[in-house]
């Protein structure tokens, strides 16, 4: 202990020396300073006061059955946790298996939703592939045959005018515009102000016709947009004929 | 006692016997610390069916951990960790509780041939520790426990509540300071 205390320190030896728990060189400190001060000696004697009021104070003990009692009636609580089926250990040895078995399958997961795709071919330009490869199938499966094919083939093309309207509902913004002339009611089973069709172009439906309207409407990525776009007249005369032969 | 298992053998050969299979170590370990454990609890608590119920929960939890104890501190020591734990986490559960019902306490030692003015008074001056102690925070309610009913050293009590000596020291000046001022002006000394 310091030889120089201040009373805020020897107070908190106060309560040890009423108790008689203090050291001997702690309590020689503390009388020496009691003697001195006036103030210490004021503490002293209200915390005197106070312990001797809680010594004073008895609490009810409880009866000797009481403690003859209590071992037994642990150990049949002891017997009701042991005979509860459930058990805080087998939940955590659950865990165990359960969480590396959760990790697999969204490692799983993440890798089926984030695996890399071929950088190299979009899906259109492979749909772009089949076509040209079907339609060079095509023209030499004519030629062998050496008959020329019907022009304008398509399913909807041999439907009358009047029996190709199209659900509105299915289609988008573009497609809805384009289809306003289909609708316009008919004059003597024609259009009104019917404007002269190529006849090449007559069968390709609406849907194809907003297909090179708008790329984008039409699901067309921008890479092959831009191809589309590259492309000359000739090229893009050559590929029409071909989306036209294969009924696209 | 004569004839008490836990007079023959110490604290750890009791542990040992548990260990070995046999439940008579755990049970004269039950017999022999279970009024200390009881008292630290029922000092904390204040209400006898609660410190009953505290009390079996921890030497339940005595039983299933006593296997993995080290005997890195004494029993007591660890027995009191248990217990004043277990009396913190009830106290901060329930907050705050104003009366002690003293028909709750199981069988109470009959107060012999006591006046009944004094036993009123008696009963006053429980009311009004009671009432100061549930002032304190429960470390500092353990503290003062531990230090002024079961006189332990700082440097044990620091051990058992995990806590620096000179903590431990200003929460027992404050504890008693703070009783103090609550008593003040209720009653006369």
């Amino acid at each position: 202990m310091k030889k120089n205390h201040n009373i805020e320190e020897l107070k908190y030896l106060v309560a040890d020396h009423l108790t008689g728990l203090i050291s001997k060189e702690d309590n020689d400190v503390l009388e020496k300073a009691l003697q001195d001060s006036v103030e210490l000696r004021e503490f002293r004697d209200e915390m005197k006061r106070t312990l001797e009021f809680v010594k004073n104070v008895k609490i009810d003990e409880p009866s000797s059955n009481y403690w003859n009692s209590l071992l037994p009636r642990i150990h049949q609580r002891i017997e009701e946790n042991e005979s509860s089926s459930f058990s805080w250990d087998n939940i955590a040895s659950l865990w165990k298996i359960l969480v590396p078995v959760a990790a697999i399958l969204l490692i799983a997961i993440i890798y089926y939703i984030a695996r890399p795709v071929d950088p190299g071919v979009t899906k259109d330009e492979k749909t772009i592939e089949e076509i040209k490869k079907d339609s060079s199938q095509d023209k030499i499966e004519k030629k062998s045959e050496g008959v020329t094919p019907k022009t304008g083939n398509t399913v909807k093309e041999e439907l009358p005018i009047e029996n190709r309207r199209i659900d509105k509902k299915k289609l988008n913004k573009t497609d809805q515009k384009n289809i306003v002339k289909e609708e316009a009611p008919l004059i003597d089973g024609k259009e009104p102000n019917q404007e002269p069709v190529n006849e090449n172009l007559a069968s390709i439906d609406i849907e194809e016709i907003s297909v090179f309207g708008s790329g984008e409407a039409a699901g067309l990525d921008e890479e092959t947009e831009n191809e589309l776009k590259k492309l000359n007249d000739n090229q893009l005369q050559s590929l029409i004929q071909d989306l036209e032969q294969v009924n696209l | 006692m004569k004839g008490n298992i836990a007079n023959i053998y110490n604290d750890s050969e009791l542990i040992r016997q548990f260990k070995s299979g046999d439940v008579r170590g755990y049970n004269e370990i039950v017999r022999k610390y279970q009024k200390q454990v009881y008292w630290v609890i029922r000092k904390m608590v204040q209400d006898h069916d609660d410190a009953d119920d505290i009390t079996q929960e921890v030497f339940i939890k005595v039983h299933s951990a006593l296997k993995d104890f080290r005997e890195e501190s004494n029993l007591f020591t660890w027995l009191y960790r248990i217990a004043t734990n277990y009396s913190i986490n009830h106290l901060k559960k329930v907050k705050t509780r104003n009366t002690v019902s003293v028909e709750m306490v199981a069988e109470p030692i009959e107060s012999g041939d006591k006046a009944s003015d004094e036993q009123i008074d008696e009963e006053q001056r429980r009311k009004i520790l009671e009432a100061a102690i549930e002032t304190l925070p429960a470390q500092q309610r353990a503290v003062f426990n531990l230090r002024y009913y079961d006189r332990l050293p700082y440097d044990e009590i620091s051990e058992i509540l995990g806590k620096s000596v000179g903590g431990i020291k200003a929460n027992y000046f404050h504890a008693v300071k703070k009783i103090g001022e609550c008593i003040k002006g209720k009653i006369e000394y």
